[in-house]
């Protein structure tokens, strides 16, 4: 039994000196094993690096006109060329096409753009024949206003005479009778009106005869003018300096009732008074045009501006001479006939065919004068046959003994008095009403128009089309060849045979003469270790690389893609190396020496700061042992293989861990790795 | 004759109680031994953490696992040291105290010479002193002799222990005066005598001494910590003072260790030791 125990005894010291040895086998296992070095005194070489494409530096753009067919091409990239060698060819059989519908096209476009000239030529007569239409329109209805207030007006008087002269017999107590006399002179009266009439018809026929005669002769005379607007420019400002002179107001003159009474005023009178009992009544109306807010640039308005200025003028100069109820529509229509063919004469110089035209619209426009006078010269025939008739009725009665009283008649005679009174403010009315109608027709016709350009942008057109042309003609000179203008290396091929030329750069051309340079990518964080000046190191590379050296950076860019990289540029020496070639670039720039560098593998960062391990030695169980002990510290400068530290922050004889084949932390425990 | 093999078995009742009770301490070591860390956390946490409640335990680990003793046996190789400098203190002192305390106890035992009671009486006043009385004149006078920070600190005053002296005397003691007559008359000299009679009749007491004294110093705390101050040198019983609560089940796992070698010298000097502690507790 004793012995039994003592095995087991035995057997538990022998188990426990086998996990001794496997717990020690395994601690050994998961010790890291690290290799440490002390920190020293050195510099850190910053050493910047990069790759990229040799490019040249001045490059040159062949283009040709688009939408050619490319026949040949003579050249591919990288090809030298020299000045004048032949780059590609244009198919000739197309061009010759393209320059026929390039003058086709031009042909068309001419026409058509003359076509819109003569429009716009009709439209601008047009223009200046409603306005003038307005404006005659305007005097017309003026005249007419005149005319027919006139003639209520003097019948009116007339009755109001009659009436006097009744009760002028009626108190003499003559023999003769009152009432007789009165129709005897009515029936004078009657005969005396319709002469009238007769003859203002007369008048009238031959002034549009001289019209129309004089129109013709002018418009001869003024088809062999050359310029006819200078000679309306002319007339215009002779037309603008009267308009100022006569101080005519901008608005619609108003026959007013109240001014009736007044006598009538053979010069111009600025209103038509109008009174409920009136002696006598104004006739005239003055002829002229409402002058409303004109532009003076404006060729349409200049021309009514001369219309109306001559209006007033003509009327003006001639009103006096003449009897005032014939004298309006006289002055108008010799005005309207006058002044007609000066307008025409500046838009109708082409073809004597036209002179017939231009009289008939002449005749036609007076036609409307001569038919009113023609009933007025009815009018006034059946009013005498009616005054006749009354009178040898009243004789009639009178021998018949059917005494009519002369109380009868004078109420008779009273009643014509309301009636010719209400005829004659109807009258006025009448006329204001046609005035003012009239006045908004010239407004309107002398309303500003919108400039019209397309002239100036037909021309601007062609000359481009011309260019073209130009273009297309030169290159058929060149038997449709585009040759290299400068000695050069071929960068770029835009074209493809067989299709068509593109919009921008045919052929892209890097000038040998210019010389080469190297433009190289670096990351952005190197900024501050390169910078223009610097001595580089540029090496191919290709397979028998080539380096160069004492090279310097040219310049230094932020890349225009990628903003974290920067475009750093090394001119290289002629003849160096082509455009196109890969090379690395390599620049080194040394730091001012450090008192504490130690390998980057050695620092570690966290959450922004910077760390190390150095070894310690710790006594445990185990005995001494080495343990890793984290030390913060401040980097002063760095690069890919080293970092320097604040000095202070290590002892120097202080070992740092510098690799270690497992994670350490603070505290862990470590061996150092034999070498 | 029924009635008291029932009293028998009445009166087992409380004894195995009391027995459980005694054995708590050593079932509470074998089951945390099995438990994970969480489960210790919770069940210890209030102790150790000082979080609410109160400790509380469970016979049967809800998650047994032999995690711990694979850590402690595979991953903790500071154990093993600590073991085998026990193992290195606890025999070196045994062996010292076997070649010293048995000659001495049989010269105590066997020889009349002057002072002899005055000496034995001072040899059970020095076994009575507690250690903490020694302290300071023990650190000074193995300071002098440059023994600090060294096994030999350790093992050279438990060499001269008092205590297995005072358990062998009585055993030698006990050797009739005949027998050692006899043999003188055999032409047996002192010595013969000594390790022919007084040592095999004398083992009794050996073993029960040597029993009691590798519970003793297989258990030294004081000591090594006080006088060792390298770190390699302690011994198993300074382990467990240095784990906390996140390796509570390491600290378990290696009383159950530590326990083990103890439990095979109870049962190999199980016999003496009753002897040896009656004994120690007769006095003359």
């Amino acid at each position: 039994m004793k012995r039994k125990i003592m095995g087991f005894f035995a057997g538990f010291l022998a188990l426990m000196l086998m996990f001794t040895f496997l717990s020690r086998a395994a601690d050994s296992m998961t010790i890291a094993k690290v290799t440490v070095k002390k920190a020293e005194r050195g510099k850190i070489p910053h050493q910047v690096t990069g790759s990229g494409k040799v490019v040249q530096n001045r490059e040159q753009a062949v283009s040709t006109l688009a939408g050619q067919t490319v026949k040949t091409i003579y050249v591919e990239e990288g090809q030298q060329v020299e000045k004048g060698d032949v780059l590609f060819e244009i198919d000739l059989e197309s061009l010759k096409e393209q320059i026929l519908n390039q003058k086709q096209e031009m042909k068309k476009a001419d026409l058509t753009s003359q076509d819109k000239e003569s429009d716009r030529d009709a439209k601008a007569y047009k223009d200046a024949l409603s306005q003038n239409r307005a404006v005659e329109d305007y005097n017309v209805a003026a005249g007419k206003g005149n005319t027919s207030v006139g003639r209520a007006a003097a019948e009116l008087n007339s009755a109001k005479k009659k009436l006097k002269s009744l009760e002028q017999n009626e108190g003499s107590g003559t023999g003769t009778d009152p009432v007789e006399e009165v129709l005897k002179q009515t029936c004078e009266q009657k005969q005396k009106e319709y002469e009238e009439a007769v003859e203002y018809k007369e008048e009238l026929e031959e002034a549009i005869d001289a019209a129309v005669q004089k129109a013709l002769e002018e418009a001869k005379s003024m088809a062999d003018t050359a310029s006819v607007k200078s000679v309306e420019w002319e007339v215009h400002m002779s037309a603008q300096e009267m308009v100022s002179s006569e101080a005519v107001p901008g608005t619609i003159p108003e026959f007013s009732e109240s001014s009736v009474n007044e006598p009538a005023v053979p010069d111009m009178p600025e209103e038509l008074t109008f009174d409920e009992t009136p002696e006598e009544l104004p006739v005239e109306i003055p002829p002229d045009v409402p002058n409303s807010e004109i532009p003076a640039e404006s060729s349409d308005t200049e021309e009514s501006d001369k219309v109306q200025s001559e209006v007033s003028a003509e009327t003006q100069t001639e009103a006096p001479e003449k009897e005032p109820s014939a004298d309006v529509n006289n002055g108008n229509d010799e005005f309207i006939i006058g002044d007609e063919p000066q307008v025409i004469e500046s838009e109708e110089t082409e073809g004597t065919a036209d002179l017939w035209l231009l009289e008939q619209r002449i005749r036609q426009e007076n036609q409307t004068l001569l038919d009113e006078a023609e009933e007025q010269i009815k009018a006034k025939e059946q009013e005498k046959e009616a005054a006749d008739a009354a009178l040898v009725s009243y004789q009639q009665k009178k021998a018949a003994g059917e005494q009519t009283s002369a109380e009868e008649m004078k109420q008779q005679i009273k009643e014509e008095i309301r009636v010719k009174q209400q005829a004659y403010e109807d009258a006025v009315t009448a006329a204001n009403d046609s005035l003012r109608t009239a006045g908004r027709a010239v407004e309107d016709a002398n309303a500003p128009q919108g400039t019209d350009s397309t002239g100036e942008i037909d021309a601007i057109t062609r000359e481009q089309e011309e260019l073209k042309l130009e273009k297309l003609e030169r290159l058929m000179d060149q038997n449709g060849k585009v040759t290299a203008p400068i000695d050069a290396m071929i960068t770029k091929v835009n074209l493809i045979t067989g299709e068509k030329t593109p919009d921008g750069t045919a052929i892209l051309l890097s000038d040998t003469a210019a010389g080469n340079k190297l433009v190289v990518q670096v990351s952005k964080e190197q900024e501050k270790y390169i910078a223009k000046g610097d001595e580089v190191k540029v090496k191919t590379n290709s397979k028998n690389s080539q380096t160069l050296e004492e090279l310097t950076v040219d310049t230094v860019r932020i890349n225009e893609e990628d903003k974290e990289l920067l475009d750093v540029t090394v001119q290289l020496p002629a003849d160096s190396l082509e455009a196109g070639v890969s090379a690395t670039m390599e620049a080194t720039r040394t730091s001012d020496a450090y008192e504490c560098c130690i390998p980057i593998q050695a620092l570690y960062e966290e959450n922004g700061k910077y760390f190390v391990y150095v070894m310690e030695e710790s006594s445990s169980v185990l005995g001494t042992e080495l343990t890793a002990r984290r030390v913060d510290v401040t980097v002063l400068d760095k690069n890919e293989t080293n970092a320097a530290l604040q000095q202070g922050n290590l002892g120097s004889d202080q070992n740092v861990i510098v690799s270690s084949d497992k994670m350490i932390s603070d505290g862990s425990r470590i061996r150092i790795k034999e070498e | 004759m029924r009635k008291t093999v029932q009293m028998r078995y009445l009166l087992l009742i409380p004894l195995i109680i009391l027995a459980v009770i005694c054995c708590y301490p050593v079932i509470f070591l074998a089951t945390g031994a099995l438990m994970d860390v969480g489960e210790l956390t919770d069940n210890l946490g209030p102790v150790m953490k000082g979080s609410e409640g109160f400790v509380s335990w469970r016979f049967m680990p809800l998650f047994p696992t032999l995690q711990n003793y694979v850590e402690l046996l595979l991953d903790s190789p500071q154990f093993f040291v600590m073991f085998w400098n026990s193992v290195k203190l606890t025999a070196g002192i045994l062996a010292g105290q076997l070649l010293i305390g048995i000659p001495a106890a049989w010269g105590f035992a066997r020889f009349e010479f002057p002072f002899r009671k005055a000496v034995y009486t001072l040899y059970i006043i020095l076994m009575m002193m507690p250690f903490q009385v020694r302290m300071l004149s023990d650190y000074l006078i193995l300071d002098r002799m440059h023994l600090l920070d060294s096994h030999l600190g350790i093992i050279l005053p438990a060499v001269f222990s008092t205590f297995p002296v005072f358990i062998m005397y009585r055993f030698f003691r006990g050797i009739p005066g005949a027998i050692i007559e006899s043999a003188k008359l055999d032409g047996a000299g002192a010595l013969q005598i000594f390790l022919h009679i007084g040592i095999p009749l004398g083992a009794g007491g050996i073993v029960s001494a040597m029993v009691l004294n590798f519970l003793e110093y297989w258990n030294l705390i004081e000591q090594p910590l006080t006088f060792l101050k390298d770190k390699t040198l302690w011994p198993l019983s300074l382990f467990l003072p240095n784990i906390g609560l996140e390796k509570a089940g390491i600290a378990f796992v290696s009383s159950v260790v530590t326990l083990i070698p103890a439990v095979f010298v109870f049962l190999l000097g199980q016999d003496y030791l009753e002897q040896g502690i009656a004994a120690a507790a007769v006095k003359e």
